[in-house]
């Protein structure tokens, strides 16, 4: 078993590697010329030669891969050619914000979906059954722009309960109240027990988070359903019945041990697509995280940028998928 | 003559398939008393887990239902009782041991955890007591080095130690009726013999009721006293083991018996019985086995044969019962 | 699963999956709406009042009018009609989910095929190759790709088959893996089968049915991701009726005219469910644990 791990570790690491180098074929390839986007369009020959030679344009391919490698591995991803500041430090600005969106909207995920899926599964082909499959498939099926921009509608524009979009109110950011240990606002609050921060950050990451739970909540309960159907026809199901445990016994400390296996893979996997669904998400909502810096770097064209997202966000989602291989793996009964 | 333990009478059950809807079992009486072995034979599809499902009233709801019939438990009939007194009894005094050992244990807790539950639930005990009790009874089933198998997964045990684990658990609340589905089927032959040896031997110490299905004539013939053969849903033959094996009354249990290969018969081709069981969708009229058998009359066609009492105990369902005499 | 199967038993098998995907009455909902949305698409100059506004011609006597009957879905703020846009939007998003699907498995799947099949060092060398690319979340690296491409609706529909075909070579790869060593295969490879003939006559018609189920389920995932591209001005670029542009331009005005972004976005929803039902149940019956036999 050790060995799997070592060696799916061992993989991972191959894997990022070749994401970097995928990575940097794409700068590579750039059409545009990113120093003459440095320089802005009045530059004349000589600037645009300077640039070029600051920027290390001037070259080979592999001595540029390397040092890229390098830059990399110090913590360099270039600079934004958008902010003028180094990609790394924008990304570590706009991180927290984007980790507390998405951190929540999957704990409302697993806290809607997985009742969801044992219901319709315990109560198969009732009402509840229905409610619950159409509700999955809807959340895997709305686009995740659409769902956000209905959601201002209704919440914002007819009911008036929350607000359209940002982090916190004006006020708020203006009176400086925002105290910012670990970046995570609901958590910061909590610990300066500070409520109005608290309760105004809540209410700004109420709509967002829902959004971006809607397609976890769909897969997670519709995994969850099928799982829990098969588990529910095996044989040692039958036995637990025909030795009459009790019903609740055999759904929960039974049936669902053996069902959330998948469900919880599932629901690892789908990260990355969350991951990028709160990109769209940070769009809408004003939100100040990875996703809105990304956004305004595709629209500037801000290369660097770009890809310095990329391959965070494609490093993340290996580990993530590298952690889940492993969890596995220390499953006892699992037979690598 | 005392009233039998269980008793069966007029049970059907049907199955809807996407072919239609078919009457998979068909049962008019069976009787056990209390202290026997009874032995119901048949072969694959001829409804005999279906039986032991029906007496749990566990016939998976949609493709199953009971349309008909009562099954008396020591005078109850377990099929009007509401749910959760049905559960009571389940285990506690139906108890049944399955033909897959891997597949009826839960892959994912230890089989100590797994038997005690079925004694916290039904005995009342707490874990520690329930633990205690676990050993005694892997003790009783000669489950070498028990102490540690408590706490093994299944699929760290071997198969004859798993079944071992279900038969634990099927003696585990002194039930007065066991079920034994095909219990060494999916044995190797050596592993089999040793829990067959195992159940005679419980049987013979705490004279506990079974009711033993299997496809295997001789696994019945070694530990049943009496035997009940199955064919199409339908019992065909009901009697002592010895004397239905000695002098059989129906034109399919001589049929069996004969298919079975003689040492002295080395150089003789095996007698097969041509065609096979009927599709429960499209039951041939009269008699289910009459276009597969030798002795058919036109009243096979057309009617349903009652039972005929051919000896002590000892009826048959054929218009020419003991045509072989 | 089909192991060696004759003509007639193959019969027999698509009359019981069709009995099943009737009786599924969400199957068969998935279903009609597909074929409804193919129809709407063929017949679009038809069935749209005002075909020439949904590409492109404007009115601006006519902006941002709210739905009525001359103008059932209202208008935009160039004064196009909204319902001929979004009709014709049909056309557009089932022709990138063919194309973009289509291509996708013309890539992928022979090469898992190959990959499969013929183990050892090619294995290892395109499992590795597929893993880099399923390292990215699928619409980050359309992202990317498309990015770079320059904005257009084709490079849209060329990056995000980029981004999908590795799905299908592992998805194929692992069931021919597992088919490789049955007695079928050694049996053809024994007779002097060439591997050609090997891989399209047989592992092919056996390990194609969850691709098929991908691939229906993906359609309605291709859709989405083409419109979250267009709607960060990566895809179809104006005037191109796209249900993922036509959002964009209407994050501008939701407040003011909520329609606006209702219909289109509805038209994606019913699209995405639809292939969502259809993938599902083809799911349910081509699994062989939820076909009872």
């Amino acid at each position: 078993m050790w060995s799997f791990i070592v060696r799916r570790l061992a993989s991972g690491i191959l894997v990022i590697i070749g994401v970097s180098i995928l990575t940097f074929m794409l700068t590579v390839i750039v059409p545009s010329d990113p120093a003459a986007r440095w320089v802005g369009a009045r530059a004349n020959a000589e600037q645009l030669a300077k640039a070029r030679e600051q920027l290390g344009l001037d070259q080979p391919v592999h001595i540029r891969y390397l040092r890229y490698v390098s830059g990399v591995i110090h913590g360099d991803l270039g600079t934004s050619i958008r902010t003028r500041q180094p990609v790394m430090r924008d990304l570590k600005t706009y991180i927290p914000a984007t980790a507390e969106l998405v951190l929540a909207g999957m704990l409302i995920a697993l806290l809607v979906g997985l009742p969801l899926g044992i219901w319709s599964a315990i109560r198969k082909d009732s009402w509840i059954d229905h409610l619950c499959r159409a509700t999955a498939v809807f959340g895997v099926s709305l686009p995740t722009f659409w769902l956000a921009m209905n959601l201002q509608v209704l919440f914002f524009r007819w009911l008036g309960w929350l607000p359209l979009g940002g982090r916190l109110s004006g006020f708020v950011e203006v009176a400086g109240m925002a105290p910012n240990i670990t970046g995570f606002l609901l958590v910061d609050s909590l610990l300066t027990m500070n409520g109005t921060v608290f309760f105004d950050a809540l209410k700004h990451l109420a709509l967002p988070a829902i959004t971006l739970a809607a397609y976890p909540i769909g897969l997670v309960a519709k995994q969850l359903r099928s799982s829990l159907l098969e588990v529910f026809n095996e044989d040692y199901v039958l036995v637990a019945r025909a030795y009459g445990l009790p019903q609740r016994l055999v759904t929960y400390g039974y049936a669902l041990r053996n069902a959330l296996g998948p469900t919880i893979t599932v629901f690892a996997l789908c990260m990355g697509y969350s991951l990028v669904n709160t990109f769209l998400i940070e769009a809408v909502f004003n939100w100040p995280g990875l996703g809105n810096y990304t956004a305004m770097a595709v629209t500037t064209g801000d290369y660097p940028a770009i890809m310095g997202v990329t391959l965070f966000v494609a490093v993340v989602y290996v580990l993530l998928n590298m952690i889940v291989d492993v969890l596995i793996a220390l499953d006892p009964r699992v037979r690598v | 003559m005392p009233a039998p333990l269980l008793e069966i009478n007029d049970l059907q059950v049907e199955f809807r398939t996407y072919e239609g809807a078919g009457v998979t079992l068909d049962l008019s009486h069976l009787h056990v008393f209390e202290g026997e072995s009874f032995g119901l034979v048949g072969e694959s599809g001829s409804g005999k887990s279906l039986t032991a499902l029906a007496i749990l009233n566990l016939i998976p709801n949609p493709p199953g239902r009971i349309l008909r019939g009562e099954i008396l438990f020591r005078g109850r009939d377990l099929l009007k009782l509401p749910p959760r007194a049905m559960a009571r009894k389940r285990g506690a005094e139906i108890a049944t041991i399955f033909q897959d050992p891997m597949s009826s244990l839960n892959p994912v807790l230890a089989v100590g955890e797994q038997v005690g539950r079925v004694l916290m639930t039904h005995k009342g005990l707490n874990r520690a007591a329930a633990r205690a009790r676990t050993v005694e009874l892997f003790e009783t089933v000669r489950m070498p080095d028990a102490e540690s198998v408590l706490h093994k997964y299944p699929h760290e045990l071997s198969g004859g130690m798993r079944q071992r684990v279900m038969i634990a658990m099927a003696l585990s609340c002194e039930a007065p009726l066991l079920i034994a589905d095909e219990a060494t089927r999916n044995l190797d032959v050596t592993i089999q013999a040793g829990i067959i040896d195992l159940l005679a031997e419980l049987k013979e110490r705490t004279g506990v009721t079974v009711l033993y299905i299997a496809s295997n004539l001789s696994v019945v013939a070694q530990l049943c006293t009496r035997m009940g053969l199955l064919y199409a849903g339908q019992i065909v033959e009901i009697g002592g083991t010895r004397e239905v094996l000695r002098s059989p009354g129906h034109p399919y249990t001589q049929a069996l018996l004969d298919a079975i290969p003689r040492i002295g018969d080395a150089d003789k081709l095996l007698k097969v019985t041509e065609g096979f069981p009927p599709n429960p969708v499209a039951l041939p009229p009269g008699c289910r086995f009459h276009p597969r058998c030798p002795v058919a009359i036109t009243e096979c066609s057309e009617k349903t044969p009652p039972a005929v009492e051919v000896g002590s105990g000892h009826e048959v369902y054929c218009f020419k019962a003991g045509w072989s005499n | 699963m089909a192991v060696g199967a004759s003509r007639s038993t193959t019969l027999k098998k698509l009359k019981y999956s069709v009995y099943l995907i009737r009786k599924n009455t969400l199957t068969t909902v998935g279903f009609s709406i597909v074929l409804a949305l193919f129809l709407v698409a063929l017949l679009a100059p038809v069935i749209a009042p005002y075909p020439d506004q949904a590409l492109g011609a404007t009115d601006m006597s006519q902006t941002l009018l709210r739905p009525s009957w001359q103008h059932l879905f209202g208008t935009d703020e160039m004064g196009r009609d909204m319902f001929s846009r979004v009709v014709y939007g049909t056309r557009i998003s089932l022709w990138i989910g063919t194309l973009v699907v289509g291509l996708a498995l013309l890539i992928g799947v022979p090469l898992g095929l190959v990959a499969g099949y013929t183990g050892g060092f090619v294995d290892e060398a395109v499992m590795r190759f597929t893993d880099i690319f399923l390292s990215f979340p699928p619409l980050l690296l359309a992202i990317a790709v498309a990015a770079l491409l320059g904005r257009s609706l084709n490079n849209a529909m060329i990056s995000i088959a980029i981004a999908w075909w590795p799905w299908y070579t592992r998805l194929i790869r692992g069931t021919v893996v597992s088919l490789r060593e049955k007695p079928f295969i050694e049996a053809a490879r024994t007779i002097g089968t060439s591997p050609w003939r090997i891989m399209t006559r047989h592992l092919l018609r056996n390990s194609i049915s969850p691709v098929i189920v991908q691939a229906s389920l993906d359609f309605g995932s291709v859709v989405l991701t083409s419109a979250a591209l267009s709607f960060l001005g990566l895809g179809a670029q104006p005037p191109q009726p796209e249900w993922g542009l036509i959002l964009n331009t209407a994050r501008n005005y939701f407040l003011v005219a909520p329609w606006y972004s209702f219909f289109p976005g509805m038209a994606m929803v019913v699209t995405v469910l639809a292939f969502n039902l259809v993938g599902d149940g083809l799911r349910e019956v081509t699994d062989p644990k939820t076909r009872r036999l």
